[in-house]
């Protein structure tokens, strides 16, 4: 068992190795300090609320901001602190959702047609080309009408829009792998296809996987804030898309109640900023190590 | 499965061509102009633990060749007869179980590892691939005696690195293992060296002889540097374009080669110890393109010694002395010559 | 005609500071050829570099003198210092890649210098001399309207030694020019740079890691290592009666073709980071015959006769064999 405490031992090192390269760069910190209020705010939202998100009249219509309500109330009365505080739950779980269809049906694609190039690979790329150019908001209009509005849709479409870039990605990079003299040592050595896309390929394009599906949860929370926005959200949800609807819907910016669309902007702004300066530094710093050659 | 004198590995007739361009419309018209024809009818055979070389300059195809006998590039047409059978036409899961007794050694010791793979993982990958071990410890013993054989001492201080902390010599030492750990009979080792410094050279050269001569292995040895393939091998061919235009044993062909391409690579192999009166023959130009091969003798345009035959038949492969063989037109008149007189000789 | 005195050149790099060229002392007479070689990390293209002052941004001289014709070039300005890069010394690179911009044309590019330094020449008049000095190179004219990557790696190689000869200087540094290319086209580069060089009366320095290439090209050689000359002289002496132990150990390294096929690896170890150099002599953990003052003093280069073969060696003088 000696040999297996020492390979915990070198991930462990390897992992203290990477957290030093990137808490060099105060950006990435300052990312995952933001990160990790949102994740705690999203997680603790039932005990940090003071109202129900839900209930009707917890305060007057359309309040303006007072000690009891620091967000004011919406228009039947709920207290929009609270709702700011569950929407967060609803934001972080369709970004991470539909940024995990992203990742897993783009790299796979990826994998496959970079690997096993020529007639199939070709192919594999026309059809991903065909999502590509697919028009994000009346799909998820014909989605929503045919389907029904629901967080589910939502997500499935976020997913199936933003996997052709994972999968243009992680292809060029399987492409260039492809042709290193190691993969053609791992065949030289009697590997087969799927052993060397395992073992060689995949962890290879791990590093570019991570970064870039970090990169994209933004994205989808973007989407689904943009898609509540002009209505197409799921009613039954909660989310600062659906927030901003209610405060534009009743004039909120006419009427300077800036309490009720301020903050979810603002939410949305910063989880998305997070991500992205998390992803950026991830990307950074795993880069230079994929391309470092010499000793 | 025999083998006759003791030949290990035997190839004829061997070519491989690339298509020039990747368009639809010729790949439809196969043309002759769309090829590449970076081995073209090569033919040798090199005996069971003999250190073999090819040699030339760059686009001569010997990195092709090399990697065709080991049916990592799929040969066009020909032989390639490996202990009596002919594994040309294989397919690869065929191929699989003679991978074990022939392995390569690559070039670039920055590229030829997987950057994210220790060297325990590296050289236990062909031993779990080929299911040649069958518990952790077995594996564990067999990669360090693989790391032992290639001089990685002591052991411990490099099993659980990452290429990128060692250095290039290192590196290329791991690729050995990792070669040596399956135990293989034949070696292509395609220009091993050529990226390290002098010294660390010097190792990994001996290194491989001493293995070479521990384990009986047998070498194809590609290289463009002419000095280190004198130093090493037995046998050796140039190559020219695609071709073998000279084979032989490396001192013979050192000390009087027969083809000008030859004797002119030779004359300006730069060394220390010069001796002043041999003048280089430098040639004009460069080798030309691989897609774009001279008719007749791929030579003629840069040959010194020409005469018409050599732009209209390729010449064919004569043998000169015993084992020594080129394929030269003026050099075979030459030697019909002398033959001629000799005959004269005996007979007055 | 070049003298390099006690020069040292640092480099700023991520773990630290590290001393590249170590009090460095050369000298290149009026129309001599140096060789300068060693292995990798000694610092023989930043030696290079530093003398025509084009050091990477993280590199620094931070000691010494580099008198060139009495001037000393590490005292004059980057304007001065800018009028004698090309004029009076010029390089050529290794790769032509580090040499050509890909966008521009070889001529205009070989002209180019000629209107940097003499704004008051014609272009007709700057372009003649390039198509001149492509002819002198053996290169046709016509290639002049080429793109760099039209060429292939000999021709680019041959006009980057047009490229530096345009302004005809005294000296030139050639860093690795044939590393790249194959034996024959080595031997035709360096046979124009021999004849470039009766043509323009020039000084030479060769910077090669390939000692054969430098025996047969140069008179005099300087070998290096870890950033330290280790031995200088004729390249007969250098090569056929060395004084250091690295010296005498890499003869055995080197295949000689035509002669000898032992390769022996007689030098044990392998060369140690800059980052952490061996203190006193740089190669004493390499070393057969060190003695305790080799950990402790950096060895002098002196000069061992009249002829200017010098080591820097505590045990020069050491008459058995060192290598077994």
């Amino acid at each position: 068992m000696k040999q297996v405490k020492s390979r915990i031992a070198i991930k462990a090192r390897d992992l203290r190795n990477f957290w030093r390269d990137f808490s060099a760069n105060k950006l990435g910190l300052v990312g995952l300090a933001i990160l990790i209020v949102f994740f705690f705010l999203a997680a603790f939202s039932p005990w940090l609320a003071p109202f129900e998100p839900t209930e009707i009249r917890a305060g007057p219509l359309m309040g303006r901001p007072s000690e009891v309500h620091i967000f004011g109330t919406d228009q039947l009365g709920r207290d929009i602190f609270s709702r700011v505080l569950y929407g967060t739950r609803l934001s972080l779980l369709v970004g991470l959702s539909a940024a995990a269809i992203a990742v897993v049906v783009g790299t796979l694609v990826g994998l496959v047609s970079g690997y096993y190039g020529k007639a199939s690979g070709e192919a594999l790329m026309r059809f991903t080309d065909l999502f590509l150019v697919m028009p994000f908001l009346p799909l998820v209009m014909v989605l929503a009408t045919l389907l029904g509005r629901s967080l589910f849709i939502i997500m499935v479409v976020i997913g199936i829009t933003s996997w052709p870039w994972m999968a243009r990605v992680i292809r060029s990079e399987v492409l260039s792998l492809k042709q290193r003299a190691f993969v053609e040592r791992a065949r030289a050595i009697g590997c087969s296809n799927a052993h060397i896309i395992r073992k060689h390929i995949l962890p290879n394009t791990l590093p570019l996987i991570t970064a870039n599906a970090i990169l994209i949860i933004p994205v989808a929370i973007m989407a689904e804030a943009s898609l509540a926005f002009i209505g197409l959200g799921d009613p039954l949800t909660i989310s600062w898309g659906s927030i901003l609807e209610s405060a534009f819907t009743n004039n909120a910016v006419t009427l300077g109640l800036w309490h009720w669309f301020i903050p979810p902007g603002l939410g949305i702004v910063f989880l998305s900023l997070g991500f992205a300066l998390v992803g950026h530094v991830i990307d950074e710093v795993v880069n230079p190590r994929l391309r470092k050659k010499g000793a | 499965m025999e083998m006759k004198d003791d030949v290990l590995i035997e190839v004829k007739h061997l070519k491989k061509y690339f298509l020039k361009s990747q368009g639809l419309l010729s790949t439809l018209f196969r043309e002759d102009k769309g090829y590449i024809k970076a081995v073209d009818d090569v033919g040798f055979s090199i005996r069971r633990g003999e250190a073999f070389c090819v040699s030339g300059e760059s686009g001569c195809g010997k990195t092709t060749l090399g990697k065709t006998i080991l049916k990592l590039i799929e040969p066009d047409e020909g032989q390639i007869i490996y202990r009596g059978e002919d594994i040309a036409p294989l397919e690869p899961k065929e191929m699989r179980k003679w991978r074990t007794k022939m392995q390569i050694i690559f070039q670039d010791p920055y590229e030829s590892l997987d950057p994210r793979a220790k060297v325990y993982d590296s050289i236990s990958e062909p031993l779990i691939v080929n299911r040649l071990v069958k518990s952790y410890s077995e594996t564990r013993e067999r990669v360090m005696q693989a790391l032992e054989l290639a001089g990685l001492v002591p052991v411990e201080n490099y099993i659980y690195k990452y290429p990128h902390n060692l250095s290039g010599g290192e590196r290329q030492r791991v690729g050995i293992a990792t070669a040596l750990a399956l135990e293989p009979e034949f070696i292509v080792a395609d220009e091993p060296s050529s990226m390290l410094d002098v010294s660390v050279q010097a190792n990994l050269l001996a290194l491989l002889k001493r293995l070479r001569k521990e384990k009986n292995l047998t070498f194809l040895f590609i290289t463009h540097d002419l000095s280190v393939a004198y130093c090493f091998s037995d046998r050796q061919a140039i190559m020219y374009l695609g071709k073998i235009v000279e084979i032989g044993p490396t001192v013979e062909l050192a000390a009087s080669p027969i083809h000008p391409y030859t004797k002119a690579l030779i004359s300006v192999v730069p060394t220390i110890d010069r001796v002043k009166d041999q003048q280089p023959i430098v040639l004009r130009g460069e080798t030309p393109n691989p897609d774009n091969i001279p008719p007749g003798c791929r030579f003629h345009p840069r040959c010194y010694c020409k005469v018409e035959r050599c732009s209209v038949e390729e010449p064919k492969m004569v043998e000169y002395t015993p084992g020594h063989y080129a394929a030269c037109w003026v050099q075979e008149e030459e030697k019909v010559k002398k033959g001629n007189e000799l005959c004269e000789k005996v007979i007055l | 005609m070049l003298e390099i005195r006690n020069l040292d050149v640092e480099y700023r790099v991520p773990g630290g500071i590290i001393k590249a060229v170590n009090r460095a002392n050369l000298n290149v007479a009026e129309g001599g050829s140096l060789g300068l070689a060693g292995e990798s990390g000694c610092g023989k293209s930043t030696l290079g570099s530093a003398i025509m002052r084009i050091l990477a941004a993280e590199g620094r001289i931070s000691g010494g003198s580099i008198n060139f014709d009495g001037v000393d070039l590490l005292g004059l300005s980057e304007a001065k210092m800018r009028e004698v890069r090309w004029r009076d010394i010029s390089m050529i690179f290794q790769g032509a890649m580090n040499s050509f911009d890909p966008t521009m044309t070889i001529e205009n590019q070989i002209a180019e210098a000629i209107f940097v330094h003499q704004s008051s020449v014609g272009r007709k008049t700057a372009l003649e001399r390039a198509w001149e000095l492509l002819r002198l190179c053996e290169i046709s004219p016509t290639l002049g309207k080429r793109y760099p990557h039209e060429l292939s790696g000999g021709m680019k190689q041959r006009a980057c030694i047009a490229m530096a000869l345009i302004l005809h200087p005294r000296m030139v540094i050639a860093d690795e020019i044939t590393t790249a290319l194959d034996v024959m086209i080595q031997a035709q580069i360096f046979r124009l740079l021999r004849k470039m060089k009766e043509e323009f009366k020039l000084a030479m320095i060769v910077i090669s890691h390939d000692l054969s290439v430098l025996a047969e090209n140069c008179d005099h050689l300087a070998i290096m290592y870890v950033g330290h000359i280790v031995e200088t002289g004729r390249c007969h002496d250098v090569l056929h009666s060395p004084k250091h132990p690295y010296v005498k150990g890499l003869q055995f390294c080197i295949p000689k073709f035509g002669s000898n096929r032992e390769v022996i690896p007689a030098i044990k170890g392998s060369i140690p980071s800059l980052l952490s150099p061996p203190p006193g002599c740089p190669f004493n953990p390499r070393c057969p015959i060190a003695i305790p003052e080799c950990q402790t003093v950096p060895p002098k280069l002196v000069p061992i006769d009249t002829d200017g073969h010098s080591v820097a060696c505590h045990r020069h003088d050491y008459e058995g064999v060192v290598w077994k």
